[in-house]
């Protein structure tokens, strides 16, 4: 009988073929800088700047040297230049962003022909402060667990985006461990919050606009009850709209990596950019940490 | 609100049939030509009056007159005059002769409709050239112009850049929620079981919605040349099929028709029960009477299902005394079944009345078995995963002719569908040191909702040379809360110009508040069909059309289409493996935008002779933009610029061989593939994608041959049908994919797949 299934087979294969293309959009593929940098208000500006390679390009990627870059601010609105660090990639200045202020950065570089440039804002402050009630919530497990709470006035009449990490304090190595958020909060829904790999959690306030919003969370029961001293680190960040659709797309991108077949551009995720004539990303924060004992 | 419509429509009942009380006389018939081609536009005069009507689409035609018996006048440019004597409450079929050698191509319909029997007809569509052999309707619609088939191969119909969910198929007016065998490479339609098909390509009367790209109707068999029992039995390489129609032209009609794939049957029943199966069938029943007062009634049943069965033993671990037999099941099945009674209450009143109902369901079902003889009990686990849709629909639609030159189509609709977006089973029992489980997460239950439709349609004649179509159709959705009314205008025109051409437009509004979350793979039966809901929005279609047809010569036509659509609300899954999971709400993974199509259709024709065909060139451009999945808006993925369609069959009835040929010349398909990579904030690599569908593969271009070869042996026709896909060889891409060595992406390799010379056969006996 076997015979039978191989020639029904065999016959409806045998039109089945496969070969390896080379697509021109590949072949002509031209090297782009990558600008990866995330800039905090109140703190010196410091960038990174590899290349990008073709897709089939198996060599490694090479850290960007003798760039010339010139960044303005809008309370500075003279060009400085940005200094590199040899060893490293690292473009720094001493140059300070306060929240609620913009910075225009221009990269000329020999190997790449036009100017790369990018513009931001940094996003103002929303007096953000975390509480802490022992043993004030129910964690996932029904036990008596931490409640943390942390509060911010969301500014109005325009969209915002947040991110939220929470870390404890693990006394036994003596360092700070991120702490799993657990998204229970109705505004915090799955079109408009995504919870990353290193355990934050980023949102927007589409279902909560221009109102005093409490986030809370509950660590599990007796995560930090032998701690003497401090016990959560609180990390709250008013993140740009660059920001947030740059983490979107790489969690998306992540997700996609483990479905296999091809889904068509379901699964091909373009990572979002504000960089013109370059790829990566220029992100804005402006952050408030709090440590809770 | 639904109480509302039903108030609504009992006021128009009442206001109906009072106005019958007062009524004059009608008299009412169908016009055909001498093939039993119906007629449209013939004028119908009271001789020596004023008082005239026309046919319409279908031939039909009702005209109001005061006389007990009265000469009446049949003119058409094309046909020889007839002068009959008619009584009133007359029911006739009128033949008109031909004038010799003139174009009988059909000038009626609206802007974008096309059907096998009337726009479209005498094509020998039998002898088309098919994919493995099967004669599929799909693969018909697909050679028609702004028709793509979507990936290389499938059966799956994209019409006028909207998606597969955004048709509406209708078999004998019951909708069908998943016309695919084999995962799309087939249609579950025996080709027999379909005796017309109607297609509305963006612009319809108001009568149907519910979707935001086409609309089409696939009839069965109920009249024939003559009366009698007719039949035919079909091999192929997938199946065997029978078909076997009794029709009593004026009395009623049976028609059986089935398929089953064969080659299971060639296993062992051991075999396939216990490592390897595979099986699709489906069947079309329909029956029909003519009840002693001239009303009909009508059953339909339709019944598809896949099947597919592989079962794993791991004995890797050396011990014969502990096997583990895991059996991985997946099958999708549609039930179909609609009563319909279609009645005259008077000459100039007409309803059909119409019950239905449409199921599919889809499950996957993992099974692992242990078998040790150390244990008693054989321990099993099964998780099985159920999704389905549900549909029970009214339809209550009624013509009434108010005089020569109104005509009302009217009617309530109402579709009630219940969803299961997934249901995933746990259990475990016979384990010997563990309690049994049998849990269920997900949607344990369906979940309803209800559309109910209130339309109305009036055709007004102006003059023998303008119609309009005017008319509106009003929605009311539900579901969970969410309570939506849509308006919905109907506006078409045409006007018969001088030299046997006609000029059409309008514009349409359609709103759609089902759709499906496509998971990967057009035609899969993954796919979900969710509802609309608070967050995700009906979708939502506005179109225009301008079109104009043309006479040529004695034996060809053609046609020319513009159409530009906007569609708002489309829905995308934006994370393939949590839309389905079923444990997470699928609304959290899709994202919504807007699309644009536009284009322009030509369309060329043969319908006479030894020799007919078509060919067609279509111009459309579609594009998206979903702001989520990218910054900009692009194209979308099966836009195709150029597309060039020739389709000749040669089919002589003195021949014993008959020949069928596809060509089809325009824009490869656009695929996303990674131009570069580079290093993100986090130090990870990641891939660079331009855009979205950035890649449009080399030139599509396909040449399929269709040899049929007749034969006569014991009394019986046969037919040898031999069919070669893709001839030419042409590299048309069913997939490019970027293929990686790793997560790192350090190798990458663009690999593309495609079909050539793929043979098949048919062997057909018919009695």
């Amino acid at each position: 009988m076997k015979k039978y299934i191989i020639v029904i087979l065999s016959f409806l294969t045998l039109g089945c073929h496969q070969d390896t293309i080379n697509p021109d959009l590949i072949q002509d593929y031209r090297e782009k800088m990558v600008v990866n940098a995330v800039l905090t208000s109140g703190k010196p500006v410091k960038l990174i700047l590899t290349n990008s390679l073709s897709a089939i390009d198996a060599n490694g990627f090479k850290g960007i040297q003798n760039a010339d870059i010139k960044i303005e601010t809008s309370s500075v609105p003279s060009e400085r230049s940005m200094s590199y660090v040899p060893g490293d990639t690292n473009y720094v200045s001493n140059i300070i962003v306060n929240a609620g202020e913009s910075l225009r950065m221009k990269i000329k570089h020999p190997d790449f022909n036009s100017n790369i440039t990018s513009t931001v804002a940094f996003p103002v402050l929303v007096g953000a402060f975390a509480n802490l009630t022992v043993d004030g919530g129910i964690d996932t497990s029904g036990l008596p667990g931490d409640l943390i709470q942390v509060t911010f006035n969301d500014p109005g009449n325009q969209p915002n985006y947040y991110r939220l990490k929470i870390h404890y304090f693990n006394q036994t190595i003596g360092s700070w461990i991120p702490l799993a958020f657990t998204k229970s909060d109705p505004s915090l829904t799955g079109y408009n919050s995504y919870v990353l790999n290193d355990a934050s959690v980023i949102f927007s306030d589409e279902l909560f606009n221009g109102s005093d919003k409490v986030i809370s969370t509950v660590a599990p029961n007796g995560l930090v009850s032998s701690n003497t001293g401090d016990k959560y680190l609180v990390e709250f960040s008013h993140i740009s709209n660059d920001f947030f659709e740059y983490y979107r797309s790489l969690q998306r991108a992540q997700d996609a990596k483990e479905i296999s077949f091809a889904g068509g551009y379901n699964n091909a995720v373009v990572i979002h950019s504000n960089i013109t004539n370059g790829v990566g990303i220029l992100a804005t924060q402006t952050n408030s940490t709090t440590i809770l004992k | 609100m639904p109480y509302l419509y039903m108030r609504l429509y009992n006021l128009l009942s009442i206001f109906i049939f009072t106005s019958q009380a007062f009524g004059q006389n009608y008299t009412q018939g169908t016009i055909y030509d001498q093939n039993d081609n119906s007629i449209t536009n013939v004028k119908v005069t009271i001789s020596g009056t004023k008082n005239a009507s026309f046919s319409d689409d279908n031939g039909k035609f009702i005209l109001k007159f005061y006389n007990e018996e009265t000469p009446v006048v049949f003119t058409h440019p094309n046909y020889d005059t007839l002068n009959i004597m008619l009584k009133p409450s007359d029911d006739r079929i009128i033949y008109l002769q031909t004038k010799y050698n003139t174009n009988d191509y059909h000038l009626g319909f609206m802007a974008g409709y096309i059907d096998f029997s009337n726009k479209n007809k005498n094509k020998n569509l039998e002898n088309m050239p098919y994919f493995l052999g099967e004669s599929d309707v799909n693969r018909q619609l697909q050679m028609l112009p702004g028709i793509e088939q979507g990936t290389e191969g499938y059966s799956n119909l994209f019409i006028r850049g909207g998606d597969v969910d955004q048709n509406l198929m209708l078999y004998n007016g019951t909708p069908i929620y998943n016309p695919n065998h084999l995962f799309g490479i087939s249609s579950t339609f025996h080709h027999k079981s379909i005796k017309n098909t109607r297609v509305h390509k963006g612009l319809s009367s108001a009568k149907f919605g519910g979707r935001v790209s086409s609309y089409i109707e696939l009839e069965s068999e109920k009249t024939n040349n003559y009366s009698g029992l007719d039949g035919e039995f079909e091999m192929t390489p997938l199946n065997a099929g029978i078909y076997i129609s009794s029709i009593n032209n004026g009395k009623g009609f049976f028609t059986l028709a089935a398929r089953r794939s064969w080659f299971d049957l060639l296993t062992p029943v051991e075999s396939r029960q216990n490592s390897l199966n595979a099986n699709i069938y489906d069947i079309q029943l329909n029956f029909g009477k003519v009840l002693e007062n001239q009303d009909e009634i009508e059953f339909n049943f339709m019944n598809t299902r896949d099947f597919y069965f592989i079962s794993l033993q791991d004995d890797s671990t050396q011990n014969l005394n502990n096997t583990r037999i895991s059996g991985f099941t997946l099958k999708w099945s549609n039930i179909l079944a609609s009563l319909k009674y279609k009645q005259s209450l008077a000459s100039n009143l007409n309803a059909e009345h119409q019950l239905y109902y449409s199921g599919y369901q889809s499950s996957t079902r993992l099974k692992e078995e242990i078998f040790d003889i150390n244990i008693r009990t054989v321990p099993t686990t099964e998780r099985e995963l159920l999704r389905g849709i549900k549909d029970v629909g009214v339809k209550s639609d009624w013509v009434y002719q108010r005089n020569n030159k109104n005509t009302l189509q009217f009617g309530l609709q109402s579709s009630t569908r219940f969803f299961q977006p997934g249901r995933l089973t746990y259990t475990s029992v016979g384990y010997p040191s563990i309690d049994d489980i049998n849990t269920v997460y997900g949607n344990e239950k369906y979940v309803g909702s209800s559309e109910i439709a209130l339309y109305a349609e009036d055709r007004l004649r102006v003059n023998k040379d303008l119609v309009f179509d005017l008319g509106f159709r009003q929605v009311h959705y539900f579901f969970d809360g969410y309570s939506k009314f849509v308006f919905e205008p109907r506006l078409h025109g045409t006007y018969f110009l001088k030299n046997q051409d006609v000029f059409k437009f309008g514009y349409n509004r359609h709103n759609q508040f089902i759709g499906q979350l496509n998971l990967g793979t057009t035609g899969s039966p993954d796919n979900i069909w969710v509802p609309a809901t608070e967050l995700v929005k009906p979708r939502k279609l506005n179109i225009i059309e301008v079109s104009y047809e043309r006479q040529i010569g004695k034996h060809y036509a053609g046609s020319l289409n513009i159409y530009s659509k906007s569609m708002q609300d489309l829905v995308e899954v934006s994370n393939l493996s949590d839309a389905g999971d079923p444990e997470l709400d699928w609304q959290s993974s899709v994202v919504f935008g807007s699309g644009r199509s536009y284009g322009a259709e030509f369309f060329f024709q043969k319908s006479k002779g030894d020799v007919t065909g078509w060919l067609s060139y279509a111009y459309s451009r579609s594009f998206r933009d979903f702001r989520d999945l990218y910054d900009d808006e692009y194209e979308y993925s099966f836009d195709r610029p150029h597309m060039f369609k020739f389709y000749l069959n040669y089919t002589n009835p003195r021949s014993d061989w008959n020949f069928g040929f596809n060509y089809i010349l325009g824009s490869g398909q656009l695929f996303t593939i990674p131009i570069g990579k580079f290093r993100d904030i986090d130090g990870n690599t990641q891939l660079e994608y331009n855009a979205l569908n950035n890649y449009r593969s080399n030139t599509y271009q396909r040449f399929d041959i269709s040899v049929i070869r007749l034969n006569n042996a014991y009394g019986l026709e046969q037919e040898w049908r031999f069919y070669l896909y893709n001839a030419l060889g042409n590299k048309n891409p069913l997939n490019v994919a970027a293929v990686f060595d790793n997560a790192n992406f350090s190798q990458v390799q663009i690999d593309r797949a495609y079909l050539a010379y793929v043979p098949g056969i048919a062997y057909i006996v018919k009695f």
